[in-house]
């Protein structure tokens, strides 16, 4: 028997993807997102969470900088 | 038609600006500027004038225009000489529209609208002599300022992110600022800072590190071309690190098959989705496959049918 899933193929670092599977296992987005943990750069997930998952990673990456440049 | 702080443009050339997809108007609403709007506007002078001539050119006809009349008149303009007076004697009714709109692009000057003469501009005798091609290297190629524009090589660079712009163009002020923070502002030099959240609001209107970058080195100050290379690495690769940034997710639709009963079931099917192209990603190990949506259906029924025929 084969099973099929609908969804969204994400492309990503190794990083990237710890990222995702600790949003996942915090819930952070209200639910498991996750479809199948398919290899270190790919994963399958629910389609209607790509707008949210790329805000969260706007989020980290305004967490993560701060200014190089002083007025 | 630029530099005005209070540009009122005719029914016709907002019509075209919507046309050529430059800007966007949705019904009550003032116009914005799209995507393609903000990389037509970092576009060197010349190509600047061919994308808005062709696109002017395409929807002449809708005008109730003759494309070889406007065509031909556009030829003999450029052959013309600059500061001389040329008379509108003997030129038809659409001409006559045709040259009102030349007159409001910058190729042509005319005193008055009514006005019995008009002069041909630098811009209208250098449409002609086509776009150089200036590669995003800084080849001397760059190095040639276009005749006529006078506003090239005023800006520098800094490694501490500062942009200094020696002009006082109001565009060109505008142009450093879609894609900068402003700092200070004189007579005739504005100071800006590239930042990290400068840099992303210019790309989420949609302009590229690459199209900045290439602004930026287009228009450096004759002091900055001195040195190789002509822009500081730290700011270039900066940019483009930011752009970077926010592509470090990759979509792409799907459907996924998997647990497969055999190897042979999963190969079959496997390179059945190659055949059709459809297929995204694999792993062989796992029996794990994504087609994209397009080849879903096809796979299924191509799947069905394996299944019923064994």
């Amino acid at each position: 028997m084969v099973n099929v899933h609908k969804g969204v193929l994400v492309e990503c670092d190794p990083a990237m993807k710890q990222f995702l599977l600790y949003l996942d296992e915090k819930m952070a987005l209200g639910k498991k997102f996750i479809l199948k943990d398919l290899d270190d750069t790919h994963l399958f997930i629910l389609a209607e969470v790509v707008q949210t998952l790329q805000e969260r990673v706007g989020e980290l990456m305004d967490q993560n900088s701060f200014t190089v440049t002083q007025k | 038609m630029v530099g005005s702080p209070c540009a009122a443009v005719s029914q016709d050339l907002a019509q075209l600006l919507v046309q050529a997809g430059l800007m966007k108007s949705e019904a009550g609403e003032a116009p914005y500027i799209t995507s393609a709007g903000f990389q037509f506007l970092l576009l060197d002078t010349a190509s600047q004038l061919w994308y808005f001539t062709l696109q002017y050119l395409k929807t002449a006809q809708s005008r109730g225009m003759e494309l070889v009349e406007i065509l031909s008149f556009l030829f003999q303009l450029s052959f013309s000489t600059l500061g001389r007076v040329y008379s509108v004697e003997g030129m038809s009714e659409s001409l006559l529209t045709f040259l009102q709109h030349l007159r409001e692009f910058g190729l042509v000057f005319q005193r008055k609208r009514k006005s019995r003469r008009y002069y041909p501009t630098r811009l209208a005798i250098t449409l002609a002599a086509g776009v150089t091609t200036s590669s995003s290297s800084s080849s001397s190629s760059t190095l040639a300022s276009p005749p006529g524009t006078g506003d090239t090589g005023f800006i520098v660079v800094e490694t501490n992110y500062r942009i200094y712009a020696y002009t006082g163009s109001e565009l060109q002020i505008a142009l450093v600022a879609l894609f900068s923070e402003m700092l200070y502002r004189f007579p005739n030099v504005v100071v800006a800072q590239v930042t990290r959240e400068s840099v992303q609001q210019a790309i989420a209107n949609g302009i590229t590190a690459q199209q900045i970058i290439h602004f930026l080195r287009t228009r450096a100050h004759p002091v900055m071309l001195k040195q190789t290379p002509v822009l500081p690495p730290t700011i270039t690769d900066q940019i483009r690190l930011w752009e970077l940034e926010r592509d470090r997710l990759r979509f792409s639709e799907g459907v996924l098959y998997n647990q497969f009963l055999s190897q042979v079931d999963f190969e079959v099917l496997r390179d059945r989705a190659q055949g059709l192209g459809c297929l995204v990603w694999q792993d062989v190990a796992h029996r794990v496959m994504v087609v994209s949506p397009q080849g879903h259906s096809e796979v299924k029924r191509f799947w069905k049918r394996q299944k019923s025929s064994t």
